[in-house]
């Protein structure tokens, strides 16, 4: 069995012209409007950011529920992680833009704004940074501690890898589940600082697995085609896409009973957020964004047959990437930029940071193992059936 | 095949069938216990209570319960939440073992589910009473009618109605569906006439052949299918009873999704509580091992960890919002004020007692898990409590707020229905397998067959 990926040369090209493309719609960006270009970065961040998140968590589930149909392909989740790091690097950057993203972030601002000046403890750059500091000070040694303790497996064998690679899902996924709520919050919903919503966080944080899922479904698909997984059958693939199923469901739920709650109460301080989105001139995206993230896949991949479907598995999965990407746009412009503009900027920089989260995701790849060799729910999983 | 040192067994010892069915069938088989005579007593005794608080409330008005103009919601939604709650459970685990193929879920769902049925009963009766005039109830079925009334669409209340009723529907079908093989197991092994006749006819002409399985499973498959939203929107519509209001406290987007963790956190306790019970009652510590009560405290170790969650969102939300009747009714009311006391019960006991269980050692002791299983409910109980009264009882005007006590009324239903549940149950546990036999047997052979191969490959 072949377990070893190299990225050939063509793709590191490809890859490269990427992220070149990124780099030229940034620089265009500050070159022309930098009000515009720094919430694109924030919203890159985060999608990228959540989709990491959103797979090591898929990855940790897999231990935490003792599942055995996915150690074939467990790798990729834990790989599909690796941008963490550079996430980092790239929301600290953010420190030169505060200002053209949060109103909060503004000096002067408490004199005139009593209700920003009421969050001041809270939001305050200062403590916005080192709030984001301590976030990726808790994910990122988790995440190489799962690393290492895959690539030990890999080396040594024998089941002790196997409880503490669960034992580290366990804390990260606790980590997670708290932190990646109060991320979202801090960095996404303290854009609309007049503005909140409980169940914001604690959304981010349980569809960013569905997101999760649909990069590792594509990166499968993607490693499947260059003759790797050869022992991927129809039960894994129809397994992933009832992940896909379910979680639709999940993003449905969550995203109308916001919006629900919000407009039955029709309190004046908490609409504030709808009007421009559900009313305003963002309303085609308000419209697209439960088409795209909840309607069409959940009737898409009801059929019992999806695993069979390359096609819609790849075809669904890649419109979850623009949902996720319509879902932030949405979350984030308006209450920063306030005017809608789609160009050039807005898709360079996407580019260039799939160039990067890919290049990343790729080197890791390479230096693991593609299959858990001796992971000991291998042989199960291989034989994997419905 | 099956590496042995990761995966425990399912069910203990070498059996056979034959075995599996004496074993699994000894409650119905055996003649009742002592104890459960003596707890068919004391259930009888808690209905005949309710039945007396129910006379009250019917024929003196609901003046004999504790509520007031403020507080229009008291003990009475208190308990229907938290009824409504433990219901949760049973679905969860059918849908762990139909959907999610968790097959430890197999050797408890049936009683889970038996423990919905009666649990969703008693959640039932509290807005039947409720309304004041039950032989009035069918008002809230939509209708054409010679009043020309038709129902508010909007309302919550009404969406409660139509959500509960089919779940109660959907759960007695799983249920009853899941224990039709067990049924003609038990018409073809009874010697009583009576018996024969009644289990025989309830096995739906049930003979085992492979055409009757494989319709039967497809027939489980759609169930448990059909049952996994259900159980979402059941509790999600519960908590916008609350969350589509204005007051503060109730008003919360996260409420749908808190209210349906905190369902399955309390369901799942309660399971708990009734498996420590049964396995010693009558000796199922082979098909209920220690590994599935370890299970059952990991997931409630995972909702408590949720449910702290949404207290620390809720409680960081109302300072963040920084509107004064949020920061009051959080921090004042409940945090520090009238209702600390209760505030702190919920808090410490959901979401910081259930921590225990990251310790192996807690997990491990059944005198824990017993009692914490009891705590949480408790606790659960509190949060209900907390929720509802707390926010009616000090709302906007200061000059309307009042204190809320239940009367001898409230408590006397609330104890009817805790009669009406245990008398269910035993007499569950009487008539009815409480291991699914027909799901355990496939599990026993599937371990087998995974030990011969364990077996072969070392020789």
């Amino acid at each position: 069995m072949d377990t070893s990926f190299k990225p050939s040369k063509k793709l590191l090209a490809i890859l490269a012209a990427m992220i070149a493309i990124g780099v030229i719609a940034l620089i265009a960006g500050f070159a022309t409007d930098s009000a515009r270009t720094w919430p694109n970065i924030l919203l890159n961040n985060m999608y990228f950011i959540t989709i990491s998140i959103g797979a090591l968590m898929f990855y940790g589930i897999q231990y935490i529920t003792g599942s055995s149909w996915s150690a074939l392909i467990q790798r990729i989740p834990l790989a599909a992680g690796a941008f963490l790091p550079a996430g980092f690097i790239l929301m600290l950057l953010l420190y030169f833009g505060l200002h053209d993203i949060y109103e909060w972030s503004q000096p002067g601002i408490t004199e005139t704004d009593k209700l920003i000046a009421h969050k001041a403890p809270f939001l305050n750059v200062p403590f916005f940074m080192i709030r984001m500091v301590i976030y990726f000070a808790l994910w990122i040694p988790l995440f190489i501690m799962m690393r290492k303790m895959a690539k030990k497996e890999d080396l040594e064998g024998g089941e002790q890898w196997y409880f503490k690679s669960a034992f580290y899902s366990k804390v990260f996924i606790f980590s997670a589940v708290l932190i990646f709520s109060l991320a979202a919050i801090d960095w996404i919903m303290t854009i609309d600082a007049h503005w909140y919503s409980t169940i914001f966080g604690f959304r981010a944080m349980i569809t960013s697995i569905y997101y999760g899922t649909a990069v590792i479904i594509l990166l499968l698909f993607f490693l499947k085609n260059m003759g790797f997984f050869p022992d991927l059958n129809e039960a894994h693939r129809h397994d992933l896409a009832r992940y896909l199923f379910r979680f639709s469901i999940v993003f449905g739920y969550l995203w109308f009973m916001q919006f629900l709650i919000l407009w039955y109460a029709n309190i004046p301080e908490l609409t504030v957020y709808y009007s421009p989105r559900f009313l305003g001139e963002w309303q085609f995206f308000f419209y697209l964004e439960p088409l795209i993230n909840f309607a069409i896949p959940f009737v898409v991949v009801m059929a019992d047959n999806t695993g069979k479907k390359k096609p819609v598995m790849i075809g669904i999965s890649a419109l979850l990437m623009v949902g996720l990407w319509i879902s932030l746009f949405l979350q984030i412009m308006p209450g920063s930029y306030g005017v809608l503009k789609l160009g050039f900027i807005e898709i360079g920089i996407w580019i260039g940071y799939a160039g990067l989260y890919l290049l990343m995701v790729f080197t890791a790849l390479s230096r693991i193992k593609l299959v858990p060799v001796n992971h000991p729910m291998l042989e199960e999983s291989i034989h994997h059936h419905l | 095949m099956i590496n042995n040192k990761i995966r425990y067994a399912l069910v203990k010892g070498d059996k056979t069938y034959g075995q599996i069915t004496d074993e699994l069938l000894l409650n119905v088989e055996q003649k009742p216990p002592l104890w459960w005579f003596a707890g068919m007593t004391i259930g009888t005794i808690l209905l005949a209570i309710g039945g007396w608080a129910f006379y009250m409330s019917l024929s003196q008005g609901l003046g004999t319960w504790g509520l007031t103009n403020s507080v229009a919601w008291g003990w009475d939604i208190i308990n229907f939440v938290w009824w409504i709650g433990i219901g949760h459970a049973g679905t969860a685990f059918t849908i762990f073992f139909l959907v999610f193929r968790q097959k430890w879920a197999g050797s408890i769902n049936r009683s889970a589910e038996a423990m919905t049925v009666f649990a969703v009963m008693c959640a039932g009766l509290f807005p039947l009473i409720h309304m004041g005039r039950p032989w009035l109830a069918f008002f809230i079925l939509p209708y054409p009618n010679t009043r020309l009334l038709w129902l508010n669409f909007n309302s919550p209340l009404f969406w409660d109605v139509l959500a509960i009723s089919t779940y109660l529907i959907t759960s007695i079908m799983l249920w009853y569906m899941g224990m039709v093989p067990d049924l003609a197991t038990i018409a073809q092994r009874t010697k009583n006439k009576v018996g024969k006749f009644l289990y025989g006819m309830f096995s739906l002409g049930w003979n085992g052949s492979l055409y009757t399985y494989s319709r039967y499973e497809t027939l489980m498959k759609i169930l448990g299918g059909l049952a996994a939203p259900l159980v979402i929107s059941v509790h999600t519509i519960v908590a916008l009873d609350f969350a589509v209001s204005v007051l503060p406290g109730w008003h919360a987007t996260i409420l749908p999704p808190y209210f349906f963790v905190g369902a399955i956190f309390s369901g799942f306790a309660m399971v708990l509580t009734l498996m420590i019970l049964f396995r010693k009652a009558f000796n199922l510590y082979d098909y209920i091992t220690e590994k599935h009560l370890d299970n059952i405290a990991h997931v409630l170790k995972f909702g408590s960890l949720i449910i702290g969650l949404a207290y620390v969102t809720e409680l960081f939300t109302a300072w963040y919002s920084g509107v004064d009747y949020e920061i009051y009714t959080f921090f004042r009311a409940r945090a520090t004020g009238s209702f600390s006391v209760a505030f702190w019960i919920m808090f410490v006991f959901n979401a910081v007692i259930p921590q225990l269980f990251w310790f192996n050692k807690a997990r491990k002791n059944l005198i824990i898990l017993f009692l914490i299983s009891i705590v949480i409910n408790i606790g659960m109980w509190f949060e209900r409590y907390i929720i509802l009264v707390s926010s009616l009882a000090e709302d906007f005007l200061p000059s309307s707020w009042t204190h809320y006590s239940p009367t001898m009324v409230d408590i006397g239903i609330y104890l009817g229905t805790f009669g009406l549940f245990t008398c269910g149950m035993l007499m569950f546990v009487r008539y009815i397998p409480i291991v699914a036999v027909n799901e355990v047997k496939p599990i026993a052979r599937a371990e087998k067959l995974r030990k011969q191969k364990a077996q072969d490959h070392e020789h």
